[in-house]
């Protein structure tokens, strides 16, 4: 999975080598201007939930396209997969994965450490969650709902058009969950903790 | 190769191709993911002492589209099964399992202290009983308690014979039993008054029956048996029999 993100990574970044230096840095007003982000998840989770209680974290992925900036707020639609292993059956039944579906709009603020390299942006990203149990070919049902989250990346420049960056993310997870009033909530508010690394390729 | 055979074996080919999902794909178990169901209860032993490390799990089956099953919780070949959650009881005997509620299945059965593959305790010192025909309709607010259920030391075992004479023909030596008490492999069914119980060891005969149970000693027992249908309605009959130190003979003159 490494290998395919990074081989992604790469061919996008020959095919904006060509035009780098035609691209012309924004100025301070809304803009489309489009930049990809690829990475790669190391999942978790957090509190009283089936998801940190019944399950343990094995890998994910995810990309997002930049779409419009505004002063130095960027917009962007997104997809994440995170996988998870599930470690107690008694919560989480007897299914061997818990795969948690993110499509979320992000919105990231960018904060300039040195006004070279580094770049600090707090963001946030809202929309809809979908959570696959399956084991093998067999599915154990679907959940879906709402998704919000708060997070930070930290974006280092390797070239123009081409930065490593990290993030930091929790999400608050409200799935479509029926269960007696005792144990609803267990099922329907998750939280999530990733951590992801990846490129970024294009222009800020 | 002749045209003719390759033509054959390409029909041949296609024709797999097109039935194998058809066969494959209609007996799976189906479940509803935002239906989360709560089985909880607790083991104790026959002093009604909590037993801790006990397995237990929930065993889900579905028949396939040529039939049903001939047994009471086993699904028949072309069906699909599983044990869909599992735990062991904690230090006060308690039990929680939670798992998707299914959609399609045709029985749901709670095993306790059963060799099965996720068992991680299995106990063979103690008695082990499966509890079976749990419907939709027996979960409530989304969970089923089922109490306190006793399993016993095997060291505590007799054998219970019962023989049942002067069975009507139409019955070929076969009716609804059960035999409520500390019975090892017991076979409960969760909604009927009585049920066949597995470890009936025969000779069958038209007019008789014999039943062989593992049961704890020191106890009353209380078996149910079928003695006719009256307007089209099944009525049954109860006898007790008090078990002690030894084996036990009891005859039934139906």
């Amino acid at each position: 999975m490494k290998l395919y993100t990074i081989l992604l990574a790469l061919s996008l970044q020959c095919s904006y080598a060509q035009t780098t230096d035609s691209i012309a840095k924004p100025v301070d007003k809304l803009a489309f201007n489009t930049f990809l982000k690829v990475y790669y998840t190391f999942p978790g989770a957090s509190g009283d939930n089936v998801l940190n209680k019944g399950n343990k974290g094995t890998y994910g992925f995810g990309f997002e396209m930049n779409l419009i900036s505004y002063h130095k707020f960027y917009l962007a639609g997104g997809y994440e997969f995170s996988g998870y292993a599930v470690t107690n059956a008694a919560l989480a039944s007897n299914i061997e994965h818990t795969n948690v579906n993110n499509y979320y709009a992000r919105l990231l603020h960018q904060i300039p450490v040195d006004n070279t390299r580094l770049n600090v942006s707090p963001l946030i990203t809202v929309g809809a969650v979908m959570i696959h149990q399956k084991t093998a070919g067999k599915s154990y049902g679907k959940q879906r709902g709402a998704a919000f989250g708060v997070g930070t990346d930290i974006d280092f420049k390797l070239t123009e058009a081409v930065s490593l960056f990290g993030r930091a993310r929790y999400g608050f997870l409200y799935n479509d969950v029926t269960a007696n009033a005792q144990y609803e909530k267990f099922f329907s508010n998750l939280n999530q903790f990733n951590f992801s690394l990846g490129l970024k390729v294009g222009v800020d | 190769m002749s045209i003719k055979l390759y033509a054959m074996i390409k029909k041949l080919f296609y024709l797999v191709l097109v039935c194998f999902p058809l066969t494959s794909c209609d007996d799976r178990l189906d479940y509803i993911g935002t239906k989360k169901i709560v089985f909880e209860g607790r083991i104790v032993d026959e002093n009604n002492l909590p037993l801790d490390n006990i397995d237990v799990s929930v065993y889900v089956t579905k028949n396939g589209s040529t039939g049903g099953s001939w047994f009471m919780y086993v699904p028949d070949s072309r069906g699909d099964d599983d044990i869909i959650t599992y735990t062991t009881t904690d230090s006060n005997g308690y039990y929680r399992m939670i798992f998707p509620m299914p959609r399609d299945q045709d029985n749901i059965a709670l095993f306790i202290n059963q060799d099965v593959k996720t068992s991680t305790h299995y106990n063979p010192d103690y008695s082990n009983s499966i509890i079976t025909g749990i419907k939709p309709e027996n979960i409530i607010d989304y969970g089923l308690d089922s109490g306190e259920q006793k399993i016993f030391n095997l060291d505590n075992q007799t054998e219970l014979t019962v023989t049942i004479n002067n069975m009507p023909l139409y019955y070929y030596g076969y009716i609804d039993i059960e035999l409520a008490g500390l019975v090892n492999n017991g076979i409960y069914d969760y909604n009927l008054p009585a049920h066949f119980n597995y470890d009936i060891t025969g000779p069958y005969e038209d007019t008789s029956a014999h039943y062989v149970f593992k049961v704890a000693k020191n106890q009353d027992v209380v078996f149910t048996y079928n003695n006719g249908i009256i307007n089209g309605v099944s009525s049954y009959a109860q006898t007790t029999i008090h078990i002690g130190n030894e084996p036990v003979n009891y005859i039934i003159e139906y």
